[in-house]
């Protein structure tokens, strides 16, 4: 259940919603690796600013594994601090430290962060969280339940709808993206399979150790003793399992209605370039200025020249998969059509005359400028690694994207945009009032 | 910490305090009485510009509901000097970052960029401090945005709408009873004269704050301030007053289109920010939910299984502010599930988990949070303003560690008795239906 419902009582309204972050990167603080004896790897990033250590731990076996997802593993790996006796969280609160755990497609992650005079006993806080097989079973009910309700709360809010019915049209019924889009989650398995579950997770070789704050190698080494278990070979049937998108002439127009909008909230999608696609760069460059910034095309159309829209984006999911790329805005229910046709025509000019000298020197201004925006903590720098380390990208590959971004030229990001933004590659996903008329 | 004095044009000598890191806080007042507060960090790899301007929703008469938020939207519009887009364009070529919020006490405008630029960011600022551009064009065209922003977030999002009906009637009649973003009717309703007395009223050197957080040196930055801002001329009012929350009602009862559960809750009044008790109510309510452990929530689901989900939440503004404590059942019927809720506050009110360890945890948790603060220039100028203008005291900021360490047990104790434990709860009871 939301805990927002004071925040937006008591809350804010900013001038304009955030827009989508473009892919960070920093030249400082700086990421040391070091493979550790068992063949886990290490990684620390030195920033003496505070005397704080964020602690992060990779599993790389993650949802886009197909016995990942059979298993329930994400379930499994979100349980871990619920004990019987409720020992880990209360130890979790005398440290003054927030465990999260969470899954993506390419790990099972744990982060918590501490003042550094507490890092031995975080860490070991983190090796029993590891050894934890007595899972509370009234927790496991109970959390499935709260997820289920989740799931029915987040169905009256049409960006929740918008997002499950673009997945539905982009990607076909067995594909990992549509999870949770086609029905609540059902988590039916028991404590003792879950444990078994983490416990698979937690041995899969090509772990990551990750640390970033008041901490250097020398100091970190010998507490990671006996941190982890012994790593053992996953099933076979772990390795990633994604697949691709929908053919296009198998994606369809969606809509969506709910009861009590004044708005219609708009989508046009299609499938997104993985990280390490060729022209990974251009879509970088591209994507700032069609829907990344208070200026960028869409934005202009949209809210500035006539005020049909609050936002407009366009957002591009970054990973090592196939995710999708959208395109969203909301505007009153009466002026659907218009904002529709004006997307479709910002489309259209984008993808006919691409982007003026002027629009890629300010875009390359604007990666080349985050450098120092994303140096502030070096939580950043640690993310970055780590992810490569996963995916197992050579290390500052997320750092060489940013720099061929920033040196490609107008003919290399325009030749792209011819490409990929023809309106006619992208489905439309509408979320509309009930009741209100069909185009 | 060594206070000294620096020689400036200042209408009193600025205060500078040195801090740990090698940091220094400047904060002085020109003759005009714009306050300038100036963390200068060697550290910092950017610099956060903050404009603190004193007026929010609270400030907004009969029929202008909305209006402060939709005067932050026209700020930025451009100026006689420069268009709309120079701002934001100044920003974005260098990765930097703008943006405003309007609340019920204050609109602030937030700049984030590399130390290059700062200098040219504050004489854009001023500038629209001073020679802001509004013509009918642009106000029409930002009342049709506000009004798609307040379809957004409070009509087209059941949470929202539950929010703006429980402050209509929770606070019927005070300053706060509205939402920030207002009404249709009254936001369609402004006009180019409401505008400009707006900005003559509140955009004024004596109602802001300006606040900076960076590497660039703090005597650096208040030369430019008192070049660029110097000439304003103050509006010779007082700094709005809101009158402190009063009675709420004894019950608050709504329907909103959710699932099948039942939401039942206990709510409190709590003084406004900038009383005596802010370091200890910040402490009781850390070591009560702001770590691994919700307390009430643990008791009241975890321990007892008297509901499907609990959780334990709290909010301070300068006129009043809220504790509660709401939990999520199936089947129980209100009557029942207010019974158990009762009765989980009366075993936490025991206050038998409240020990030296507890607290000791939750002053450890404030202060690592601070310390993350510390890293990014924003939040650190945040923090700040908040200090300055919740709480009335930069020393709510300077001084926290060494407040939080003054809290005693006996204090926590005492401030739990006096607005939870021996205080009129209020109920609040959400279920599904037609909104109302």
């Amino acid at each position: 259940m939301r805990t927002l419902l004071l925040v937006l009582a008591l809350g804010a309204a900013p001038a304009r919603a955030e827009v989508p972050e473009v892919a960070p990167s920093a030249t400082a603080p700086v990421a040391v690796r070091q493979i550790l004896p068992d063949g886990d790897r290490l990684v620390v990033v030195e920033d003496r600013r505070a005397p704080v250590v964020v602690v992060r731990l990779a599993f790389p076996l993650g949802t886009a594994s197909a016995w990942a997802r059979r298993q329930d593993a994400a379930f499994a790996w979100s349980r871990q601090l619920d004990d019987a006796d409720r020992a880990l969280r209360a130890r979790a609160d005398a440290l003054a430290v927030q465990v999260d755990l969470w899954s993506d497609p390419g790990a099972a992650w744990l982060q918590l962060t501490c003042l550094r005079d507490d890092l031995p006993e975080a860490l070991a806080l983190v090796r029993d969280l590891l050894a934890n097989d007595a899972l509370d079973r009234g927790e496991r009910r109970r959390a499935a339940l709260a997820q289920r309700i989740g799931w029915r709360t987040g169905s009256k809010d049409p960006h929740v709808r918008l997002d499950r019915a673009v997945r539905q049209a982009l990607y076909p019924d067995d594909h990992p993206v549509r999870d949770g889009a086609d029905g609540p989650p059902r988590h039916r398995r028991g404590v003792a399979a879950l444990v078994r579950t983490r416990d698979v997770i937690a041995r899969a070789p090509g772990r990551v150790i990750g640390l970033a704050g008041d901490v250097s190698v020398e100091e970190v080494l010998p507490l990671l003793d006996s941190l982890l278990p012994p790593s053992e070979p996953p099933p076979a049937d772990a390795a990633p399992d994604w697949g691709g998108p929908l053919p296009p002439e198998d994606r369809r127009e969606r809509t969506v209605s709910l009861h009590r909008l004044t708005q219609v909230t708009l989508g046009f999608a299609r499938e997104g370039l993985k990280l390490d696609d060729p022209h990974a760069a251009e879509l970088l460059v591209a994507t700032h200025v069609l829907g990344g910034h208070f200026y960028s095309r869409l934005t202009r159309a949209l809210r500035h020249d006539g005020g049909q829209t609050y936002a407009a984006h366009a957002v591009w999911r970054q990973g090592m998969v196939s995710q999708p790329y959208l395109i969203t805005t909301s505007t009153r229910a009466e002026n659907a059509a218009t904002a529709e046709a004006t997307v479709r025509e910002t489309l259209r000019r984008f993808m006919a005359e691409g982007l003026t000298q002027e629009e890629l020197d300010d875009a390359r201004g604007w990666l080349e400028g985050r450098d120092r925006f994303t140096a502030q903590g070096p939580g950043a720098a640690l993310g970055r690694a780590m992810f490569e380390a996963v995916w197992g990208l050579p290390p500052g590959a997320v750092d060489q994207l940013r720099r061929r971004a920033a040196a490609l030229t107008l003919d290399e990001v325009n030749g792209f945009v011819r490409s990929f933004f023809d309106p006619d590659a992208f489905v439309v996903v509408r979320v509309r009032p009930r009741g209100a008329g069909k185009r | 910490m060594l206070g000294l004095i620096v020689a400036t044009a200042l209408a009193a000598e600025p205060a500078v305090t040195e801090l740990d890191g090698g940091r220094r806080l400047l904060d002085g007042e020109l003759p005009n009485g714009l306050r300038v507060t100036v963390l200068e960090d060697p550290q910092l790899p950017v610099v956060a510009t903050q404009h603190w301007v004193h007026v929010g929703s609270a400030q907004e008469g009969p029929n202008e509901r909305g209006f402060a938020h939709l005067f932050e939207h026209l700020m930025f519009g451009g100026t006689e000097n420069v268009d709309a887009e120079a701002y934001a364009r100044l920003h974005t070529a260098h990765g930097g970052y703008e943006n405003a919020w309007t609340s019920f006490d204050e609109t602030v405008y937030v700049s984030i960029v590399p130390p290059e630029v700062h200098a040219e960011v504050l004489a854009m600022e001023a500038d629209r401090f001073q020679h802001l551009a509004v013509t009918a064009e642009n106000l029409a065209n930002e009342q049709r945005i506000v009004t798609e922003e307040l379809r957004l977030r409070t009509q087209n999002d059941p949470f929202g709408r539950l929010a703006v009906r429980a402050l209509e009637v929770a606070l019927a009649g005070h300053p706060y009873g509205h939402a920030v973003t207002g009404t249709p009717e009254d936001v369609a309703g402004a006009d180019l004269d409401l505008c400009r007395r707006f900005y003559e009223t509140w955009y004024r050197p004596d109602h802001v704050h300006l606040v900076v957080a960076g590497p660039r040196a703090a005597e650096d930055v208040l030369a430019d301030v008192e070049r660029l801002y110097g000439a304003m001329t103050p509006s010779g009012t007082l700094p709005a007053q809101t009158p402190p929350v009063g009675t709420l009602p004894a019950r608050l009862d709504l329907r909103e289109d959710l699932p099948p559960v039942r939401v039942t809750g206990l709510a409190w009044r709590l003084p406004p920010t900038g009383a005596p008790d802010d370091a200890t109510l910040e402490l009781l309510f850390e070591a009560l939910h702001g770590g691994e452990v919700d307390r009430p929530a643990e008791r009241h689901v975890a321990e007892t299984r008297r509901a499907l989900h609990a959780d334990t939440v709290h909010a301070r503004l300068r006129a009043g502010g809220v504790f509660g404590i709401y939990s999520v059942s199936f089947f129980a019927p209100a009557k029942v599930a207010f019974r158990r809720l009762r009765r989980t506050v009366d075993e936490i009110g025991r206050l038998e988990w409240l020990t030296d360890d507890v607290l000791e945890a939750a002053r450890r948790r404030l202060l690592l949070r601070r310390a993350q603060e510390s890293w990014y220039a924003d939040a650190v100028a945040t923090a700040i303003g908040q200090a300055a203008w919740h709480h009335g005291d930069l020393g709510a900021w300077v001084d926290a560690e060494a407040r939080l360490r003054a809290v005693t047990r006996e204090d926590v104790v005492r401030a739990w008795r006096t607005w939870v434990g021996e205080a009129e709860a209020h109920e609040v009871l959400i279920r599904r239906g037609r909104p109302r």
